[in-house]
């Protein structure tokens, strides 16, 4: 059974009540909100220190696999790859129009060398063809001059054969440069 | 449609850590219950006396001289234990107007409603509208010719007087009521009782008896006695009521219950004599001496409530029924 719950306190005072309630229950929320943001910033902090960790396990790792041998070849591929894709490129700069007309002249040189001449540097320029080479006697090498001469498209008939290709008779380093048309 | 953000409910909030706090003309009291499996413990409790002249009736004389000797009690417990708590006060039976009205309009309804209750003090209180405080509670929810009110009003001077004094003690000014309903819980809640015919509750206090005719839901009738201990040295007697002046309490009862008896406030009963009577108060001697006499004298039977043994347990004595009542309020639903 209750009694009657009267209460003759003033209403501004009720009201004055109220507002520290209010106040109070401000500051409580306040106080929640500044507590989970620094909650949250411990959390961030702790995720940063964990990550910095995790990066420093994975670079390890990786220092750990390129010491690997797998690697290394992987490494030395990519170095082959990378050589072949700058010859590619120099190739992709040729003059595309004369390209037959090199691919006819080297096909004719190759097949008219005689046994016994070993090239060791071929290299073709503004149609300019300086051959270096071993030739196992002075009479192929001469043999191989006359061939070039009769063959090939030589311009005037002008091949540079130096005195020094008949220094020895035998195992010639001899140089032939010449100009085709 | 209106939306409530928040269903706040205001006494609830403060009710966790109220003091109930009697200042009578002779004592201080402090109490808060706890509640534990239908126990009640104290968790704060003090009990001060007053010297003579600071209160008179009720009314502060001596704002100054009370305020530092309340302070330098509660100082000597513990600052943190009692200040910065929302008190609950009890205002001094003298003042407190109190009545059960009649209105045959639903205050849910009426936009007058306030007006009514103020034609009611008008009418019925010895004081105008203006110069009171007043609250009220719907005694019937369910109605059918009228609804019944239960009207309190307090003048405002009274009323803040004990505010400032609260709010000088570093309190929170909470809930302020009637000595009569303070009283009433205690027996009634003590007692777990159901009072479905009059019941005449007596208060003794330490100069004062405060007399209530309560029925059903609320107090129907209070009036307030002055009395003095006799001076007896003699220890059996010291707090007892000398022949002249336990005559004049009988003789005073009589005409309470008279006056009761002849003006049936609208009880909707055909109970219009009081049943029982029920004493309680600090003075045992006081009390078992009274209710031997009433039981003499009036053919109703008489018993008394206990409410100061309540916390003896605990070494707590000279508990008044009024801070008891107070403290209930704090606790109860």
């Amino acid at each position: 059974m209750n009694v009657p719950l009267l209460n003759l306190l003033p209403k501004q005072e009720k009201q004055a009540l109220l507002n520290k309630i209010a106040n109070e229950k401000a500051i409580h929320f306040i106080i929640l909100i500044t507590f989970l943001f620094i909650l949250f910033l411990l959390f961030l902090f702790g995720l940063k220190l964990s990550l910095k960790e995790n990066k420093n396990i994975i670079l390890k790792q990786i220092k750990a696999i390129e010491s690997n041998s797998f690697i290394t070849k992987i490494k030395n591929n990519e170095n082959k790859i990378t050589t072949f894709n700058k010859i590619l490129n120099k190739i992709s700069t040729l003059d595309l129009n004369n390209s037959s007309i090199l691919v006819e002249h080297l096909y004719q040189l190759t097949s008219i060398t005689p046994e016994g001449i070993v090239f060791e540097s071929l290299s073709i320029r503004d149609k300019k063809v300086n051959l270096t080479g071993l030739a196992k006697s002075r009479q192929i090498l001469k043999d191989f001059k006359t061939l070039i001469e009769k063959n090939l498209a030589v311009k005037d008939k002008e091949i540079i054969f130096p005195l020094s290709n008949f220094e020895t008779p035998e195992d010639i380093n001899f140089s032939i440069s010449y100009f085709f048309n | 449609m209106k939306i409530k953000l928040f269903d706040f409910n205001f006494e609830s909030y403060f009710k966790k850590n109220a003091l109930a706090l009697e200042i009578s003309d002779s004592e201080v009291t402090i109490l808060s219950l706890k509640k534990n499996k239908d126990k009640y413990f104290p968790e704060t409790w003090g009990n001060w006396t007053i010297p003579s002249g600071i209160i008179e009736k009720g009314r502060i004389k001596n704002q100054k001289a009370l305020l530092t000797l309340i302070l330098n009690w509660f100082k000597k417990i513990d600052d943190k234990v009692i200040f910065h708590r929302p008190a609950i006060v009890s205002i001094p039976e003298e003042t407190f107007f109190s009545r059960v009205t009649h209105i045959s309009e639903d205050p849910s309804k009426s936009d007058t409603f306030e007006k009514i209750i103020e034609k009611e003090i008008e009418d019925h209180f010895p004081l105008y509208p203006s110069e009171v405080y007043y609250d009220y509670n719907v005694l019937n929810t369910n109605p059918k010719e009228h609804i019944d009110i239960f009207l309190g009003a307090s003048p405002k001077t009274v009323i803040n007087e004990y505010v400032n004094l609260i709010k000088s003690l570093n309190l929170y000014p909470f809930i302020f009521e009637g000595e009569s309903l303070a009283i009433s819980r205690a027996i009634i809640n003590f007692d777990k009782l159901k009072i479905e015919k009059p019941t005449l509750f007596i208060n003794i206090g330490n100069n004062k008896a405060i007399f209530i005719i309560y029925f059903k839901e609320a107090p129907r009738f209070t009036a307030v006695l002055y009395f003095s201990f006799s001076e007896n040295k003699n220890e059996k007697q010291k707090f007892s009521l000398n022949n002249k002046l336990q005559e004049g309490f009988l003789d005073e009862i009589d005409r309470y219950l008279s006056f009761y008896e002849a003006h049936p406030l609208h009880e909707h009963t055909a109970y219009k004599a009081v049943s029982k009577v029920i004493i309680s108060g600090c003075k045992d001697k006081i009390i078992d001496n009274l209710s031997a006499s009433i039981a003499k004298k009036l053919t109703v039977p008489v018993e008394i409530c206990h409410v100061n043994n309540m916390l003896r347990l605990y070494g707590v004595s000279q508990l008044s029924p009024v801070v008891v009542g107070l403290a209930f309020r704090a606790i109860e639903k």
